[in-house]
């Protein structure tokens, strides 16, 4: 793919932590509406790239480009407002606000008016099916709701892309079913989103544009399911994994 | 369904109430003309400044400081130093007095908010009492210990135009935080109180609203320390500038209840007449009291009176919206 | 030439003591993860037991130190177990109140029951000086080898004793501690009873050279900020190294600049060292 259709860029990116090798020589392109998802072991880096992404964390080599700029060494908040969303793998609420003002707070990113941001607020709650859990405090939420709350608030900024830690991780099939449903329906709005799963799951595969598998920090293969699924690589290093249904 | 407390239209029993009490406080000095109970309310209204102010960045924010003896001494001194020692009306030392608390909480905040946690504590602690040796010690300006005698803010005895002017200057600084509550910065001070990296993922530069909160709050914090000034007429830095006065701060918004508008002023209201109450037993002891709330609070019910109220209220509905303390 | 060794040694002499209180601060952080606002307030309680036990008892201030470091070390289980345990769990926020309301009670109950005035206990060795020119104080000198003595008992406890290695292992990890089947519950009482004890016995061994007052404290605990900040949070040898410098500061400070900006050196270095140097001169980096 050429570089022009790519939204995001990862080139060789590397992050050390003391002498750890948390993500060596990582390159992933991100097309716009594309979903891309990151398949690996607890451990494996996917964390890592996201808080590099992100700009929580500075690469120790290697570049990230959004857009066809370099975005590397900006801080988190300019990263947010250029269009990169990102939800944690231990979810982050706002615990003491509702579930309509935490999502008002993401809205607000691209708004200083109160009534549009409720609106676009109520508009995000809608579609993640949490509308009429508007006024409940977020931290009353089940874990599942609050995974969907994360996404809903990081939604109402109008990402381009989305960056998912653990999307499905620790959730019931229906909860698991149900993001699943959601993060199709991103296809539709046009937002790229970057999924990291820890196990090899029928529904990854089945929604993915594009899976990256990491082991150790490491690209160990890249292409599309039903080429992953075949990948011997992917299947040793998953011996007795593959193909599982969601937990 | 219904919307959260923050926005909802308020009832109009609500608003009707709201009313009575601002007619009532408007014409209490012409009822009331015990200088006593002026004096006491001019207090009321000079900790409910304070602590409305200390509320936007420690309630809101989430973000405890212990060191705003440190604006109000700035603004304290501003008043006694230019009135003093170049004769500037103690109006222009006021307006002098916040405007320089600005800088004051910008170098401060600078230094402080690169800590999180009780290191921020007390690196707040720490530039307050740095701010209180050089009071202290640089005699020759600020005469020290011996403390600077301060140009009164009005002529006269009555104890009047000191009751309108705190009030005023509360009802500011309430309008200012209720204003917040309803706004972008509102939201996103907020969003820094409940979670940093959370708050930076949706967008909010956490070093700027965190210094845009103490800048504003200082400001308040500045005016409520100059009229104290100007109306105690002498100051000291062991009057304006201890770890006590930022700690009884602090005290009146948590009690009342934290990061909620109405918390400070209901704070600063019982425990102004409290400790006036408990003065004629325990002498100058009387803060214990507050200490002895602090632990009761904090063990039992940590969203402060007005949260507490709210629970109750809502026990048997679902959880309201309103309490936003700090929980476990 | 004279006059800076004599302030220096001086310095270092009380540097020890603010080591202690430190080194109390210091095993309460470890172990709980809290930061006890009443520490000073704790050293303030102990000098009005030892002050009491010299006038009512006739007991010597040193002596007294055997009644001063069991009294605290049971008001410090006392306050962990009722006051700070409950709020474990809480924000920072909240534990960081309750230990401020401690403190706030204990200055204002010493207030109310012994009134603000100044006290003193004099003893025969008060101004007693040793080593000809330098004239360095004999109290300050006993005080100062206690200390290093207490600080050093100490340091054997945690690293001998099973109960010790209890303490160490739950401030490593409270969780692990407690499947190793450490009752953690009863370390922290303990360390908190420690830790008041220092703190009592800093204040005792202050007590010859000193005088007392209820808000003497206050001062007390930002010393001891500054020392276990200077040592890294949760370390001993790291706090006794901190307290040293915290003393050789101050005196040094007072010589070249100003005496009344003594307190204020220890608080810049404590802001800088915040900022530059968060793990402390001699601690690893915590996260």
């Amino acid at each position: 793919m050429s570089a022009a259709e790519s939204l995001l860029e990862l080139v060789t990116l590397t992050k050390n932590f003391g002498g750890l090798v948390a993500v060596k020589d990582v390159s992933l392109s991100v097309r716009a509406g594309e979903i891309v998802s990151i398949i690996g072991p607890n451990g494996a880096g996917k964390t890592t790239i996201f808080n590099l992404i992100s700009a929580f964390h500075r690469p120790s080599a290697g570049d990230i480009r959004f857009l066809g700029r370099s975005i590397a060494g900006l801080s988190p908040h300019r990263v947010a407002l250029m269009g990169i969303g990102r939800t944690f793998q231990i979810v982050k609420p706002f615990p003491n606000l509702t579930v309509l003002q935490n999502v008002m707070a993401g809205a607000f990113a691209r708004t200083d008016d109160i009534r549009a941001a409720r609106e676009k607020a109520f508009s995000v709650l809608e579609m993640t099916g949490l509308a009429e859990r508007a006024a409940q405090p977020a931290r009353g939420l089940t874990l599942g709701g609050r995974k969907r709350l994360e996404i809903a608030r990081c939604l109402a900024t109008d990402p381009k892309v989305i960056l998912l830690d653990e999307v499905v991780a620790g959730l019931n099939p229906r909860e698991a079913e149900e993001t699943i449903n959601l993060i199709m329906r991103l296809r539709g709005l046009g937002v790229s989103a970057v999924a990291g799963v820890e196990h090899v799951m029928r529904v990854v595969m089945a929604i993915s544009d594009r899976i990256v598998v990491l082991n150790h920090g490491q690209k160990i293969a890249e292409g599309p399911p039903a080429e992953i699924a075949r990948d011997p690589q992917v299947i040793e290093a998953y011996l007795g994994e593959e193909y599982h249904h969601g937990r | 369904m219904k919307p959260p407390a923050g926005i909802s239209p308020r009832p109009p029993w609500r608003s009707r109430l709201a009313w009575g009490a601002a007619v009532a406080l408007l014409a209490l000095p012409l009822l009331v003309s015990s200088p006593y109970y002026l004096s006491l309310l001019v207090m009321v209204f000079l900790w409910t400044t304070a602590a409305s102010a200390w509320n936007l960045l420690g309630g809101f924010t989430g973000q405890l400081s212990l060191g705003h003896a440190a604006y109000f001494g700035v603004g304290a001194y501003a008043v006694a130093l230019l009135g003093s020692r170049f004769g500037v009306s103690p109006w222009l030392g006021l307006l002098a007095g916040a405007a320089a608390a600005v800088p004051v909480a910008l170098v401060i905040g600078g230094v402080c908010f690169r800590l999180r946690g009780p290191y921020f504590t007390l690196a707040t602690i720490a530039s307050t009492e740095v701010l209180r040796q050089v009071a202290l010690n640089w005699r020759s300006f600020t005469n020290g210990a011996v403390g600077l005698s301060v140009p009164p803010l009005f002529v006269g005895v009555s104890r009047a135009p000191y009751y309108y002017a705190t009030l005023a200057l509360a009802a500011l600084t309430l309008l200012v935080s209720a204003r917040l509550t309803t706004s972008k910065t509102g939201y996103w001070l907020q969003a820094i109180r409940e979670d940093e990296d959370t708050a930076q993922s949706i967008g909010v530069d956490t070093a700027r609203y965190k210094l845009l909160a103490l800048a504003i709050s200082a400001v308040f914090v500045a005016l409520a320390g100059g009229i104290f000034a100007g109306y105690l007429s002498y100051i000291e830095p062991d009057i304006v500038l201890t770890v006590g006065l930022s700690i009884q701060i602090c005290v009146f918004a948590i009690i009342g209840g934290l990061g909620t508008v109405e918390g400070p002023v209901l704070g600063a209201f019982l425990l102004t007449i409290a400790s006036e109450l408990f003065r004629s037993s325990f002498k100058q002891a009387h803060l214990i009291i507050y200490g002895v709330l602090m632990i009761v609070v904090m063990l039992f019910m940590p969203d402060g009176l007005l949260g507490q109220y709210r629970r109750w209220r809502s026990r048997p509905a679902t959880s309201p919206a309103g309490s936003k303390g700090v929980r476990a | 030439m004279l006059s800076f060794a004599q302030i220096l040694i001086s310095g270092i002499l009380t540097g020890a003591l603010y080591a202690l209180v430190g080194i109390g601060l210091t095993i309460i952080f470890g172990v709980m993860r809290v930061i006890n606002f009443a520490h000073g307030e704790l050293l303030m309680v102990g000098m009005y037991i030892s002050f009491f036990a010299a006038t009512l008892l006739g007991l010597d201030p040193y002596v007294s130190l055997l009644i001063v470091a069991p009294a605290l070390f049971v008001i410090g289980v006392l306050i962990q177990r009722y006051l700070i345990n409950p709020v474990l769990k809480a924000p920072e926020f909240n534990q960081i109140l309750v230990t401020l309301g401690v403190g706030l009670v204990l200055t204002n109950s010493a207030q109310l029951l012994f009134t603000a005035d100044y006290r003193q206990v004099r003893t025969a060795y008060s101004s007693l000086t040793w080593g000809g020119n330098l004239a360095i104080s004999v109290p300050y000198t006993v005080s100062f080898l206690l200390a290093l003595a207490i600080t050093a008992a100490l340091y054997v406890f945690l690293m001998r004793t099973d109960l010790g290695k209890a303490m160490r292992a739950t401030a490593q990890d409270r969780e692990a501690a407690r499947l190793m089947g450490i009752n953690v519950e009863r370390v922290s009482m303990v360390a908190f009873g420690i830790g008041a004890a220092a703190a009592g016995a800093a204040g005792t061994l202050l007590m010859p050279v000193y005088y007392l007052f209820p808000a003497v404290g206050e001062p007390f605990t930002l010393k001891a900020f500054v020392v276990v900040v200077l040592g890294g949070m949760g370390s001993v040898i790291g706090a006794t190294f901190g307290g040293l410098i915290l003393g050789a500061v101050e005196a040094i400070g007072s010589l070249y600049a100003s005496t009344g900006y003594k307190d204020a050196y220890g608080f810049v270095i404590f802001l800088l060292i915040l900022i530059l140097k968060p793990s402390g001169l001699f601690g690893r980096s915590r996260v």
